[in-house]
């Protein structure tokens, strides 16, 4: 089997993944944080070498400002109700996913207001051309999902600078594990992740990293293992935000992904990504019939051909042995953009896809080239 | 062993202490404390020799980690 769909999750995982996770499950099985026994001590202790994997990789001083959750869209809709509860008016790019979209959709019943700008061309213009006066909040994908064009950080910055009251939420979910990120308040405030893609994390994995102090409203309630006398939530985080038991295998296995990235070098790993996208756009234009959404992806291209469905072209691959997305890809705005709604084809690499496994995905496409074509 | 304690707010700040503890060569042990043995609700005890005290409670400090001394005997 090839798998070219790991934009929505990596498929396989380094080893060291599976051996972190069933290390975990076999030898640090207590409850992190609640008890003082061995078994407790030892999740506690996995927990905070993840903290500690991450902040490797993003330059970042303070492992416990890393809140763990089970995705990234539980990580985005903690990160938008928690930085201002209450937001009158919040701006984000069309490119945005439906993990954005939604909670703020949602807000909108409570009386907040969105404006769009489009991710491409003058990003910082697009920014400044949709920001009011109540402007309080900007959620931005570092990487599209669909197109995966990135967005340029020298622009965020200097709105940032020209904004500072505005607060910037980051979802990084097809950046982080593909390209090098110094987190820094310069950015944002928050910044979301899933554990399962780029960082070769399990499913049941996400997080966010308190970039900036300040004082973040909890968004769900329980326990913490500390405090426990009291009703609220601890002052602290990350128990502030992490309310009720964490999935310590999942958090141990992204501990693990993280550690071979930055063991590899991100810029490496970066590198083999580019080289990896340049080989795929090559196959696919030689396939002829077929038109990527974007020449600018990194490591995602989606596309339509003129010679087959959407549909038709993932069964065929799906049939051949090669799994990849098509539709909308939960990011409704850039397909009514870039494809009328009509969705796309899309086609997502990993560090761990090889040369060869494009070769196939060229010779599958060329047959059905020459079926339906 | 003569011992000292310093409690801290969570787990997650109580393996911190114990990593700065132990890049100074404080070796140290960690117990989580209740409201029946403390009076003061959950908390976490960092215990090691007495005689680190000093250099235990300034090397919190440097790096900007709250505790509290515990002075009421054994945990």
């Amino acid at each position: 089997m090839i798998y070219l769909d790991n934009a929505a999750t990596t498929y396989p995982k380094p080893k060291c993944v599976y051996k972190a996770l069933r290390d975990t499950l076999r030898f640090a099985g207590g409850n992190p944080g609640r008890s003082s026994h061995l078994l407790s001590l030892r999740a506690a202790e996995r927990i905070y070498e993840a903290r500690e994997s991450l902040c490797a990789l993003l330059s970042f001083p303070y492992p416990e400002r890393i809140v763990f959750t089970q995705n990234a869209t539980y990580a985005l809709n903690m990160a938008i109700r928690s930085v201002t509860p209450r937001p009158r008016h919040i701006i984000y790019s069309d490119a945005e996913h439906n993990s954005v979209i939604r909670p703020i959709a949602a807000l909108e019943g409570e009386g907040a207001t969105h404006s769009e700008f489009p991710a491409r061309g003058d990003i910082l213009r697009a920014m400044e051309s949709v920001t009011e006066d109540e402007t309080d909040l900007l959620v931005l994908s570092l990487c599209s999902n669909v197109t995966g064009e990135c967005f340029p950080l020298s622009s965020l910055r200097e709105y940032r600078k020209r904004h500072p009251a505005v607060r910037v939420i980051l979802d990084g979910s097809q950046w982080l594990g593909h390209k090098p990120l110094a987190l820094d308040g310069s950015l944002c405030d928050i910044l979301c992740a899933p554990g399962h893609k780029a960082l070769f994390g399990l499913q049941g994995s996400g997080f966010a990293v308190f970039v900036t102090e300040g004082s973040y409203t909890p968004f769900a309630y329980g326990g913490s293992g500390s405090h426990s006398e009291s009703t609220e939530m601890p002052a602290l985080l990350p128990e502030r935000m992490e309310a009720g038991t964490l999935a310590t295998p999942a958090i141990a296995a992204l501990s693990a992904g993280v550690r071979y990235i930055t063991d590899i070098g991100i810029e490496a790993v970066e590198e083999r990504i580019a080289y990896l996208t340049k080989a795929l756009y090559e196959r696919l234009d030689a396939v002829g019939g077929i038109s990527p959404l974007s020449q600018k992806g990194h490591g995602i291209v989606s596309f339509r051909t003129d010679f087959a469905p959407n549909a038709t072209v993932s069964a065929y691959l799906d049939a051949h042995g090669i799994c990849v997305r098509d539709g909308l890809h939960c990011a409704p705005r850039i397909h009514r953009v870039l494809t009328e709604g009509r969705g796309a084809v899309r086609i997502s690499i990993s560090y761990l896809n090889k040369i060869k496994e494009l070769d196939r995905l060229y010779k599958e496409l060329r047959s059905l080239s020459s079926i339906y074509g | 062993m003569n011992t000292a304690t310093l409690l801290v707010d969570s787990v997650t700040y109580a393996i911190k202490a114990r990593r700065a503890l132990s890049a100074v060569g404080i070796r140290s042990s960690l117990k989580k404390v209740n409201t029946m043995q403390i009076g003061r609700g959950c908390r976490y005890a960092v215990s090691f020799e007495r005689q680190h005290l000093y250099t235990a409670m300034a090397t919190l400090e440097g790096i900007g980690l709250a505790y509290e001394q515990w002075r009421d005997g054994a945990i």
